[in-house]
């Protein structure tokens, strides 16, 4: 069995999925190959390190409420988690760009390695007790801050040209599509 | 570790989802995302074994 061959199988491997002769097989790879051995051994000590992370402290179904509000137009099931399905009711027109797939997504995972990094600072494994790997954390969330960012951005600017459309129609110049459906035909 | 891979490494090892889920919710094939998980739990070792973290 080839280095590239035993790759693709390692997360099966890892999984103990794969049958006990390809087990063997890739087994004494390992013990001919220095390379995949220590492959193999990174990759048991980051699921060591992601194993010893506590279950993340998210509101239930968080990443499945998000990603049911992206795919559905409907309010999802289990109740609204993010925030009070009320207030989401009237906030949801102006949050849309937030809940398109990839946004939904970064948004999810940026408060799953918020839970990650307060885990890491309350020292709870001795082990892990490291101040740099909160700044590794940290550096490695800036993508999804900037992604947040962008949402953001996007976010105030259709609230924004909501509200010059909700004065416009105030002084009666019906700027806004919606209020102008009423007169036309 | 670049946001792609991490969220893949998330997804699965933290989140417990399937690869076959993951696939879909990333809008990748699954070959992709076992070769994604595959790099970054090798980026996670990295980060730790320069930290000093050792198996």
């Amino acid at each position: 069995m080839n280095c590239r061959r035993v790759e693709s199988l390692l997360g099966d491997y890892l999984d103990g999925a794969l049958p006990i002769e390809e087990r063997r097989v890739v087994e004494d790879h390992f013990a001919d190959c220095a390379r995949c051995a220590t492959a193999k051994e990174d990759m048991d000590l980051a699921l060591e390190f992601l194993d010893g992370a506590p279950r993340v402290e998210l509101p239930e179904g968080l990443v499945a409420n998000i990603l049911d509000a992206t795919v559905h137009a409907g309010p999802p099931a289990g109740g609204m988690a993010v925030a009070g399905g009320g207030v989401m009711s009237w906030v949801r027109p102006f949050l849309q760009p937030l809940f398109e797939p990839r946004f939904a997504m970064s948004v999810a995972l940026a408060v799953v390695s918020f839970s990650v990094l307060t885990w890491s600072g309350e020292k709870t494994l001795d082990r892990w007790q490291n101040t740099d790997l909160i700044a590794q954390v940290r550096t490695a969330t800036t993508g999804l801050d900037r992604a947040w960012e962008r949402g953001v951005a996007v976010c105030h600017q259709t609230f924004s040209t909501s509200a010059q459309d909700t004065q416009a129609s105030d002084k009666g110049e019906s700027a806004s599509p919606d209020a102008g459906t009423s007169t036309t035909p | 570790m670049s946001p792609e891979l991490r969220e893949a490494v998330i997804l699965r090892d933290l989140q417990q989802m399937e690869y076959q889920e993951i696939a879909g919710v990333l809008g990748i094939p699954q070959g992709t995302v076992k070769s994604r998980i595959n790099r970054g739990r090798r980026d996670l070792a990295k980060h730790l074994r320069s930290m000093g973290v050792r198996p």
